[in-house]
């Protein structure tokens, strides 16, 4: 998506949000008073429950939209990424079917990025969900933490500084992307699972999280050979918790001196 | 003594379902569609609550905030925000440094906005009661009195 394309977008999504807001208030307040006139566990209580419930998935839905329109700014934190692997990894068994095997790593020692941390979670949960999605007939999925050192052209490949990045590439074994699909698969509302599969705000969100905490999401993948998203975000020192560190990260700046 | 609300908001609907949930609380809720007709009201009626948007045409909430707390006798305040602009959130945090006394994101519901009144008419009503000399922490230690009154005399 071009920049003054995303632009635009964010510009619209901002506007209807604050409508669509009022919108749900008056949807979920009138839905609440409606549940509370009628007996709880009746058929007709469940319903307004579940109509109250599904006015919060729209809510959720807007929010996200703005996340994903870049316009809402993040909240910026120093954070354990091998800490927020681990706080996954519980939801990640219970998302992920039984026929697929799924396995996470993360390195024992702490890495430190400046994130949103509500940001990266979602951020991995979308991923996982989006490989599960992809992998209709059982397979294998991974998560994966580690850091890179990225110089050169492999810098330059990513739009991103030289510098070192912590990596957590989620792989899965499935149905894989085209060409097309990979160019598309960060746009707002693109989506291959159909009208009720998927909203078409995942990959689009990951991307808005990624750029947003100067990152980036990689994206490779073949038809029929499964895929491998990649979210580089920017190594932040420990000793210099500042965020100037994360524009010049260096690479013997670890304290304990070891980086793979 | 009932509590008297008054809602701001631009929005037809919103401003109707808040007052009646209030309504059925048992709080005399008036209502405004925007700052400068809400400060009309506010004059007239002094209320002990106002909520009010933050995003309106006219007069907005932030400025209605600020009249209002420079008042000599301000109100609780209650901001609300649907946000929607890189400010929409910060809208809020204004409000809270200006004075509103709870700030409530849209969309919210209504039950979280009802506690968050009584929370504040609560407050209100202790400071009247203490003036008043009485004191509503001190009321379940009357009730029990009054109960251990009741069985001496019944048993005693």
């Amino acid at each position: 998506m071009a920049a003054n394309d995303r632009e635009a977008f964010g510009e619209m999504a901002g506007g209807i949000a604050h409508d669509l807001n009022n919108l749900l208030t008056v949807i979920m307040g009138a839905t609440e008073t409606l549940a509370e006139d009628l007996a709880p566990g009746s058929d007709r209580h469940d319903l307004a429950m579940t109509s109250l419930q599904a006015a919060e998935t729209g809510a959720e839905l807007i929010r996200r939209l703005l996340a994903a329109s870049q316009r809402q700014a993040p909240e910026l934190e120093i954070i354990d990424c091998c800490a927020a692997v681990d706080a996954v990894r519980p939801l990640a068994h219970r998302l992920i079917r039984d026929d697929i095997s799924l396995k996470i790593q993360a390195p024992v020692h702490p890495l430190f990025c400046t994130a949103d941390p509500v940001g990266l979670k979602t951020a991995l949960l979308n991923l996982l969900i989006n490989a599960r999605d992809a992998t209709p007939a059982g397979g294998s999925i991974s998560l994966r933490a580690e850091t890179v050192s990225l110089h050169g052209h492999g810098a330059r490949r990513l739009s991103l500084a030289p510098g070192v990045y912590v990596v957590f590439t989620v792989r899965d074994t499935g149905v894989g992307m085209s060409p097309e699909t990979m160019r598309r698969a960060t746009e707002p509302f693109f989506t291959t699972k159909g009208p009720v599969g998927g909203t078409g705000l995942g990959l689009s969100t990951v991307d808005g999280f990624a750029r947003q905490s100067g990152g980036h999401l990689a994206i490779a993948s073949e038809v029929g050979r499964g895929a491998r998203l990649s979210i580089y975000l920017p190594r932040t020192t420990p000793l210099k918790p500042r965020l100037e560190s994360v524009a010049n990260p260096t690479r013997n700046d670890w304290p304990g001196g070891e980086i793979r | 003594m009932t509590a008297k609300i008054l809602v701001i908001d631009d929005d037809d609907h919103l401003r109707e379902l808040v007052c009646s949930r209030l309504r059925r609380q048992g709080y005399v809720v008036h209502t405004a569609e925007n700052g400068r007709v809400g400060l009309r009201i506010f004059e007239a009626e002094r209320p002990d609550l106002v909520i009010t948007d933050i995003l309106m045409p006219d007069m907005e909430g932030i400025e209605t905030i600020l009249r209002l707390k420079a008042g000599a006798t301000p109100p609780k305040i209650i901001a609300m925000s649907g946000g929607g602009h890189i400010v929409g959130r910060d809208f809020l945090k204004w409000a809270s440094h200006l004075g509103a006394d709870q700030v409530l994101a849209k969309p919210f519901r209504v039950s979280t906005l009802i506690a968050m009144a009584g929370d504040l008419l609560r407050d209100i009503d202790a400071r009247r009661g203490r003036l008043l000399g009485w004191d509503p922490e001190l009321q379940p230690m009357r009730d029990m009195g009054q109960d251990l009154d009741r069985l001496f005399h019944t048993h005693g």
